[in-house]
């Protein structure tokens, strides 16, 4: 097998823009797909050629299946690269590719499909060798079942929708009777946000940290771990912090969290790019969670320490080629970080943000990276993901990363619209985020801390005066000829 | 002498501001006590100087709200004509408004329906997060202005009540 000569990117905005990158620096010419919210926007101006979908949503044109496989017979395109989010996940996407004689680029579909049923892909891990919670085994048959095995593993305890996800069907219980609660709170909001209200239940980890590894496999009977990645810095589920190596993991650590995530990959069949997350305790216990058959938002730090072009490597695999390097080859070098940067007001509940783009300027320099979708002047709105910019940096010490990205968050200008940015800064400042002291409730329990500052009198003067000496307002009146604006410099 | 207009940083105070240009020089006076200074397009933003102090500053103008980032961060001033804010004031709080862009994803109440302090008026969904937007008050409602599956931007009219008192003939 060869290389595609083109290749349609099925996603819009800052990943879409970052896959067209890849294809470009591989000599493949690249084909977007968007919505007419999108028009305009930087994915299709980066594309070599944009093919418009239409939905009955802006969100549901990129989940045009039938529309995607038009216009990947319309341009010619041999393979089709899904990014995260919409179609990435779906089974019957690649299995509907495949039968168009289009390639996936992305795992088989029994592995996506055996992956993304959390029961399932629990017990599969299970059999694996990867920790498993003791919980349910499956899904609980009522509520007096859950009450059973919570009462039998011990409170508190977690009660989560098997189709979950996002944070959606989820709830912790203290006891029997928040337990019988959390069960048809659980199982109703499932049923309503999934359509199946299977519910199962195990161990709550106090304080956990979320670490994930990477894993990269080709259809060759290769699989490797890029290291882990830290993401414990969450708000509503969603990670907005990420980094790699984690401070809680040590070589021999990443060595055995690695291996089970190798074991786990092997035993789906599973190739392309994926990612085994985990929950770690105080303690050093780790924990299967779920596995992601995609490309993960977070990937350029992980990219960052180990050299490795994770997207192309996609590209090769679904190409059939073999990777070019072993587990020995993969090293880890210096730490990386990334801030994601949303269109929400962090300091009022994390609301998403709308609004036009007025002015952006990114900074640019060694050790930072900046992965964008945005163009000045353009709309956010509602209708899609609030997500604006990755900010990431690497250093050679995790302290030289965070230094390097707080600079680059601090010469990040996105004006028009409310947008988390400086919010990140201050967590990137906390004494206990640079200390390594992170769990996925940090925002919560140092949301005190993390408040903004309000400017000091000076500072607050010169924002005041730069205001007035912009504002049009002003010069809706005469201007005071010289003689009488003399005597605004008298003073008292 | 010319109006003033009040300027405030965020959540923080107003200031009574006006201002004097003099050539490319201006005199800006804040609360009564006036400062030297000038706004210079700068590299691909501005420089501020106020006294004897310089700030690179961006700047995005958005009709009264100007949008600066400076000393590391974006800050959101609000202009406010203080003629035009007491015309506006009496309206606050006969309107619910949307905190927030979305879809509405119920309408509980029809004009005319008398409404209790707290009572769900209308649900709305934004990015995936459903809030219920409820009366701040006892009254009837007067208009509603969405139906189900409209979308809006934050700030938008959902449901008017009828106000308290008649307004007098001006």
């Amino acid at each position: 097998m060869s290389l595609p000569a083109k290749v349609l990117v099925a996603n819009r905005g800052e990943i879409a823009v970052r896959i067209i990158r890849t294809l470009r620096t591989m000599g493949i010419a690249s084909v977007a797909v968007f919505h007419a919210l999108d028009a305009d926007g930087r994915a299709v101006r980066e594309a070599d050629e944009a093919v418009e979908l239409t939905g009955d949503t802006p969100v549901g044109s990129y989940l045009d299946i039938a529309g995607i496989i038009a216009a990947c017979q319309a341009t010619g395109a041999e393979a089709v690269h899904p990014g995260f989010g919409f179609l990435s996940e779906n089974a019957d996407f690649a299995e509907q590719l495949a039968a168009a004689g289009i390639t996936f680029i992305g795992p088989p579909p029994a592995a996506i499909r055996a992956m993304g049923d959390k029961i399932e892909s629990k017990r599969l891990a299970a059999a694996a060798g990867v920790p498993t919670l003791p919980g349910s085994d499956g899904a609980v048959a009522d509520v007096d079942e859950a009450v059973a095995v919570a009462d039998r593993i011990g409170y508190p305890v977690l009660l989560k929708a098997s189709a979950g996800g996002g944070g959606k069907g989820m709830r912790t219980a203290a006891d029997a009777a928040a337990c019988r609660e959390a069960f048809e709170r659980a199982s109703s909001e499932a049923l309503a946000s999934f359509g199946d209200g299977r519910v199962f239940v195990e161990r709550y980890v106090e304080r956990p940290r979320h670490i994930e590894v990477q894993v990269l496999a080709d259809a060759h009977g290769t699989v490797l771990h890029l290291a882990e990645r830290e993401c414990s810095i969450q708000r509503r589920y969603q990670k907005v912090i990420e980094e790699s190596p984690s401070p809680a993991v040590d070589a021999a650590t990443r060595e055995r969290i690695g291996a089970t995530a190798v074991a786990l990959a092997r035993a789906v069949g599973y190739t392309s790019a994926g990612t085994v997350e985990m929950i770690a305790d105080e303690q050093g216990g780790f924990w299967f969670l779920e596995m992601n058959t995609r490309l993960q938002v977070e990937h350029p730090v992980t990219e960052a320490i180990t050299g490795i072009d994770i997207v192309a490597e996609q590209i090769r695999i679904a190409a059939g080629e073999p990777l070019a390097f072993g587990q020995d080859d993969v090293q880890v070098s210096g730490h990386a970080i990334e801030c994601r940067i949303y269109a929400e007001d962090a300091d009022a509940g994390f609301v998403p943000a709308t609004g036009r783009l007025g002015l952006v300027r990114f900074p640019a320099g060694p050790g930072v990276r900046i992965d964008h979708g945005v163009i000045e002047g353009q709309d956010v709105s509602s209708s899609f993901d609030p997500m604006i910019a990755k900010v990431i940096a690497h250093g050679p010490t995790r302290d030289e990363a965070l230094e390097l990205l707080r600079d680059a968050l601090h010469s990040t200008v996105l004006l028009g619209v409310v947008t988390n940015t400086a919010f990140l800064a201050r967590v990137l400042a906390h004494p206990a985020f640079r200390s390594g002291e992170t769990h996925t409730g940090f925002l919560d329990d140092h949301a005190a801390e993390l408040a903004p500052v309000a400017p000091d009198v000076e500072l607050e003067r010169c924002l005041v005066a730069a205001t007035a000496l912009a504002s049009p307002r002003f010069d809706q009146r005469l201007a005071a000829p010289e003689p009488l604006a003399g005597m605004g410099e008298w003073r008292p | 002498m010319s109006r003033s207009f009040d300027i405030s940083i965020g959540e923080g105070d107003a200031f009574s501001v006006d201002v004097a240009r003099h050539g490319d020089r201006a005199t800006v006076t804040i609360e009564g006590r006036p400062y030297h200074g000038s706004l210079r397009p700068a590299g691909d933003g501005y420089e501020l100087t106020l006294e004897d102090r310089t700030e690179r500053l961006w700047l995005f103008v958005a009709g009264d709200t100007v949008w600066l980032h400076a000393f590391g961060q974006a800050w959101q001033a609000q202009l406010v004509d203080p003629v035009e804010r007491s015309r506006a004031t009496a309206v606050s709080g006969d309107t619910a408004t949307a905190p927030m862009p979305g879809t509405v994803i119920a309408v509980n109440v029809e004009a005319g329906a008398a409404v209790g302090a707290g009572q769900t008026l209308v649900v709305i969904e934004s990015m995936k997060m459903q809030s219920e937007i409820i009366a701040e008050r006892d009254g009837v409602v007067d208009r509603v202005f969405v139906a189900i599956g409209d979308t809006f931007d934050r700030g938008a009219a959902l449901v008017a009540l009828e106000p308290l008192d008649e307004p007098e003939e001006g």
